[in-house]
């Protein structure tokens, strides 16, 4: 049988909530900090990464219109653009959806609630804003 | 009295002519008639004339007129005009005009977004009923950029119990915190939150689920807790590869009546107050907890996750007693056409009456859409087989597996139409379809 003493229990609960917390919070502090910097000119190597210009539904995203995967370059690293962020995100749950099905003052809010509950990565997220806003055509 | 111009000159010309005979020459009978009817003739013309002249001269005057009116009318205009130029050299000289600030011209927005399933069913040994399985609106207020707050609820009708008339409407609330993007790796959520152990809560829902019933094991979790959570995620490079975070603190699961015996384990206590309005909170300890991810995409449709979660924190009244969970979850898709996912949960807790009892199962699920067949077929294409094994073992000697097959038919990409057997060792098998919709 494991038993606690009641005080013992909060304090560790809670303590290690506050460490956590704090460690997270200096964390992506660090992170915000050094992400405003200059760039380092880091060369990585390219992903293959293949071009997907148009989201589709699910029943005509047949493979045969999957794309191709692009030769690895050796040099410069090759950002994802927001359709492609679109493509690899934002069909893993549901069947994608066409940018204009809603506004563009909706889609800011729809991919915000999106970025919270499947946790995507705030660069990636505002480039996907950024992308259906385009395309939402309104 | 005036003589026209007309008539003078024909009686001139009359003088001349007759002037031109010699006094002495007679004029006969017959150039006396035709000479008078030439001065008639004339004398008509003459008059038509006069009348076409006066007519001419009426529809000069009309004509006059309207220049007249058209002349008042612009003069009317341009005072009205030199009236407003005045009023607004005036106002700006009031308040002077400022550009309007670049930027977007909505940043607050509502929005509502959700699903809606109705479902057919049979339940092996019962009579076969269609039902209102679930209507589920989620409510979005976005604040500016960095504040979203969000609700979603869960409708469903059923009948009232055997021996009872009429039907219950179950108001259910999934969710209702506040987001605030913090930074672009953190944000901090409050308030009633779906919580991240595993992936399946926070990513399902009726249209997404490809198969209508929850895995089993899920019931072994909480889904919900009232509390505090920051969560975000770090990009890995270019590629898409993201390391995701959360970590929360809520009230944390509770007991029906306060003591520690294994059956009064209540998951969905916890909310912070009862229904007389008092605060409370059996232990009176929170729960703490979090999930790790690792996001791969190797290209679009061909990707890889896997995560590892866990929860720990106190359940009886006394606060003596952990109630602990530890879930691994992964998904990997292969080309848009198939997709494998699952999970496997453990629960453990400390009771008074069946020592450390311990709950754990798994489920394991697979898609394959037969668009990836190549068949170009109309029906074919929008049609996706599924099928999932889970078991579920309640730590009290209890043991359930069942295995379920079925389809998803798309009539688009928000229009669902499910069915599945579910064959269950230990229960009841049963058939479900589903129409869902995505909103």
């Amino acid at each position: 049988m494991i038993r606690f003493n009641a005080i013992q229990i909060r304090l560790r609960v809670g303590l290690g909530l506050a460490v956590a917390a704090a460690l997270a919070y200096a964390a992506s502090s660090a992170l915000a900090i050094g992400a405003d910097s200059p760039a380092d000119g880091k060369k990585e190597a390219a992903p293959q990464v293949a071009a997907k210009d148009e989201a589709k539904p699910a029943p005509s995203d047949a493979p045969k219109a999957a794309p191709k995967a692009a030769p690895k370059a050796k040099s410069k690293t090759k950002k994802l653009t927001g359709s492609e962020l679109y493509a690899i995100h934002c069909n893993r749950c549901h069947p994608e959806r066409y940018p204009t099905e809603f506004n563009s003052t909706q889609w800011k809010t729809i991919a915000t609630h999106m970025r919270v509950r499947a946790n995507l990565p705030a660069v990636q997220a505002k480039e996907i804003i950024k992308y259906l806003q385009e395309e939402s055509g309104n | 009295m005036k003589f026209s111009p007309h008539l003078l000159s024909a009686a001139a010309a009359v003088c001349a002519v007759g002037a031109t005979f010699p006094a002495s020459a007679q004029i006969s009978e017959e150039e006396f008639k035709a000479l008078k009817e030439m001065v008639l003739k004339q004398g008509q013309r003459i008059n038509q004339l006069e009348n076409d002249h006066q007519k001419d001269q009426q529809v000069h005057d009309q004509d006059q007129r309207q220049i007249h009116t058209f002349q008042q009318q612009l003069g009317d205009a341009q005072l009205a005009v030199t009236n407003v130029a005045q009023r607004l050299d005036t106002v700006a000289q009031v308040q002077p005009v400022h550009a309007v600030p670049p930027g977007p011209p909505a940043t607050h927005q509502f929005t509502m977004v959700g699903d809606a399933e109705i479902q057919f069913g049979k339940v092996d040994g019962s009579k076969s009923a269609f039902g209102l399985a679930d209507f589920a609106p989620i409510f979005l207020f976005r604040g500016g950029n960095d504040v979203l707050f969000e609700t979603g609820f869960d409708t469903r009708l059923s009948d009232n119990a055997p021996g009872t008339s009429g039907t219950s409407t179950s108001f259910t609330l999934s969710f209702a915190q506040l987001d605030y993007l913090f930074n672009d790796y953190m944000t901090v959520v409050g308030g009633y939150m779906l919580l991240p152990l595993g992936t399946y809560v926070e990513r399902g829902a009726g249209w997404l689920n490809k198969i209508p019933d929850d895995p089993m094991s899920r019931a072994l979790l909480p889904n919900n807790g009232a509390g505090v959570q920051l969560r975000g995620a770090l990009p890995i490079g270019q590629s898409g590869q993201s390391l995701a975070y959360s970590l929360f603190g809520v009230n944390g699961p509770g007991s029906i009546d306060g003591s520690a015996t294994a059956a009064n384990l209540d998951l969905s206590k916890g909310v912070g107050f009862d229904s007389n309005g008092n605060r409370y909170n059996f232990h009176g300890s929170p729960s703490g907890g979090g999930r790790v991810g690792w996001f791969v995409p190797f290209k679009p449709h061909y990707d890889l996750e896997v995560g590892i979660s866990g929860m720990a924190g106190p359940w009886d009244s006394s606060g003596k007693r952990i109630w602990s969970a530890v879930v691994l979850d992964a998904a990997v898709h292969i080309s848009s056409a198939f997709e494998l996912k699952g999970e496997f949960i453990n629960t453990w807790y400390d009771t008074s009456d069946n020592g450390v009892t311990h709950p754990h199962g798994w489920w394991v699920q697979s898609g394959y859409k037969l668009s990836g067949l190549n068949l170009d077929l109309p029906y074919v294409n929008n049609l996706e087989l599924v099928g999932r094994y889970d078991t579920t073992k309640d730590g009290m000697g209890g043991n359930t597996d069942r295995f379920t097959v079925g389809y998803v038919y798309y009539f688009s990409s928000t229009l669902l139409f499910e069915g599945d057997y579910e064959f269950t060792h230990g229960d009841h098998d049963q058939f479900v379809f589903q129409l869902s919709y995505g909103f």
